[in-house]
């Protein structure tokens, strides 16, 4: 799984990093930032897809 | 015989046409009953109209709200996030104006109110937290609006902003005059914001000359476009963070510990279990959302299946949105660990509540600390809580009484 956020959709609720932190940071005025380059280890993957379904702009994407 | 908020004493049917086809979100006979007049708005018309305050448009449906409060281009906060329209002649920023101006406010107060910044508050919001507990935890009993929740935000926003702590009192009357003072006399929110500008000036003037650790400071020295910002603009933002900082946290307090009073099971579990207390927020937060948000249509568009013409007056109604039951099944059931828990009770797209960070933890810390200090806290046999509806939903009220 890769994970994807787009920047330009998001509006910094901070939602994607209270619900997966070890995926998902903050730069300084609290946009989201991807933690991770590479494949998604399997056992985040569940986080990672209940951070993207809580981001309340829908601004994660996950594949597949 | 009083009434508490109890589900099964339901609205008068009546009551429920009469807002169906005319709704007002300011009338008082909508307040004790919203949740279940939203319901039937949501279910039979999630989109409509109403000629109340010279007519406007009500969302209700979540995909509604949630699709205008992202297209600003369609959907405005400019010139006013009020219907009916607020007294003040000039917008309050950023919030009262588009992208991309906008733009340039917002990055003002982000570094202000981001999470890494607002995190360091977290000591001194438990501090004053236990403090306001202190004062009355021995008695076994609080009225917990004018005894914590109507206190706690206006004390940290008041060291935040840099305004001496011991002029409190003041600021609070000045907010209720503004927030709630026109169903008296409209005169009463004109003179007290001129009262507020004409204080928020002088102070100014005393940073100018001697900065501070506080927002005043911070916006004196701000510089947006190359350009410091003009005294009337450092009013129109502290206008703002005045009036959206505080009726919104005490509300949230209120209506969320209002729940939890009230259904002692969910109280244990937080009680019992600390590490569920933001999850437990979160879907407070949705089931007792708090905001109709006003809006300006921006051009003549065919929106939502209806025919919208340029200047129309809109509200968006996130409480409504909040308890969708095609966004959020079984809505009104409280279930903490809800996912995905998409709520709108910070809006969404670019006017996205800069204060979110600052009331999460607010919430957070109190949540905490009651649970600890007071776990055996329920609402006084034969209280009368009473909900109003406006542009921040909230109570009259919180008798609590605990164990001692």
């Amino acid at each position: 799984m890769r994970i994807s956020v787009q920047r330009e959709s998001c509006q910094g609720h901070a939602r994607c990093a209270a619900l997966c932190p070890e995926l998902f940071g903050l730069d300084d005025l609290g946009f989201a930032l991807e933690k991770h380059r590479q494949t998604v280890p399997v056992e985040l993957e569940a986080k990672a897809r209940r951070a993207a379904a809580g981001c309340p702009e829908l601004a994660i994407t996950t594949e597949p | 015989m009083p009434q508490t908020d109890r589900p099964e004493a339901g609205p008068d049917p009546d009551l429920v046409e009469q807002f169906v086809a005319a709704f007002d979100h300011h009338d008082p006979k909508l307040g004790q009953h919203y949740h279940e007049i939203y319901a039937e708005m949501v279910e039979r018309c999630p989109v409509t109209w109403t000629d109340q305050h010279g007519g406007y448009w009500v969302l209700s449906g979540y995909a509604e709200v949630h699709h205008a409060l992202q297209h600003h281009e369609l959907i405005s906060t400019h010139p006013s996030v009020s219907v009916p329209a607020f007294h003040r002649d000039r917008p309050m920023l950023p919030l009262e104006v588009d992208p991309p101006i906008h733009h340039k406010y917002r990055l003002l107060l982000a570094p202000v109110f981001s999470p890494k910044r607002i995190a360091d508050l977290e000591d001194d919001i438990r501090a004053t937290t236990n403090e306001l507990i202190d004062g009355f935890i021995g008695r076994g009993r609080c009225e917990f609006m004018s005894e914590f929740a109507d206190l706690l935000p206006v004390i940290v926003f008041t060291k935040m902003m840099g305004l001496p702590v011991e002029e409190m009192a003041r600021f609070r009357a000045w907010r209720d005059a503004i927030l709630h003072g026109m169903h008296e006399d409209p005169e009463i929110p004109r003179v007290a914001t001129a009262e507020v500008e004409s204080y928020v000036l002088a102070l100014l003037e005393d940073r100018k000359r001697q900065r501070r650790d506080d927002i005043l400071s911070v916006l004196i020295d701000s510089v947006a476009d190359g350009e410091t910002l003009t005294d009337q603009e450092i009013l129109d933002i502290t206008f703002l963070l005045f009036l959206a900082g505080l009726d919104t946290v005490s509300s949230a307090l209120g209506v969320q510990f209002l729940h939890l009073a009230q259904h002692l099971e969910h109280r244990d579990q937080l009680v019992q279990g600390p590490d569920l207390i933001p999850d437990a927020i979160e879907e407070l937060f949705r089931y007792e959302s708090l905001i109709v948000g006003g809006r300006t249509v921006t051009r003549d568009v065919e929106l939502y299946g209806v025919e919208m013409r340029k200047g129309d007056r809109l509200v968006v109604n996130t409480v409504a949105a909040d308890r969708d039951p095609r966004q959020f099944p079984h809505p009104d059931e409280v279930i903490f660990d809800r996912d995905p828990n998409r709520h709108l009770v910070f809006g969404a797209g670019p006017h996205r509540c800069t204060g979110s960070h600052l009331a999460r933890l607010e919430m957070r810390v109190v949540f905490e600390e009651v649970h600890r200090r007071t776990p055996t806290y329920r609402l006084e046999p034969g209280a009368v809580v009473r909900r109003h509806a406006d542009n921040v939903h909230g109570i009259d009220r919180l008798p609590l009484i605990w164990d001692v």
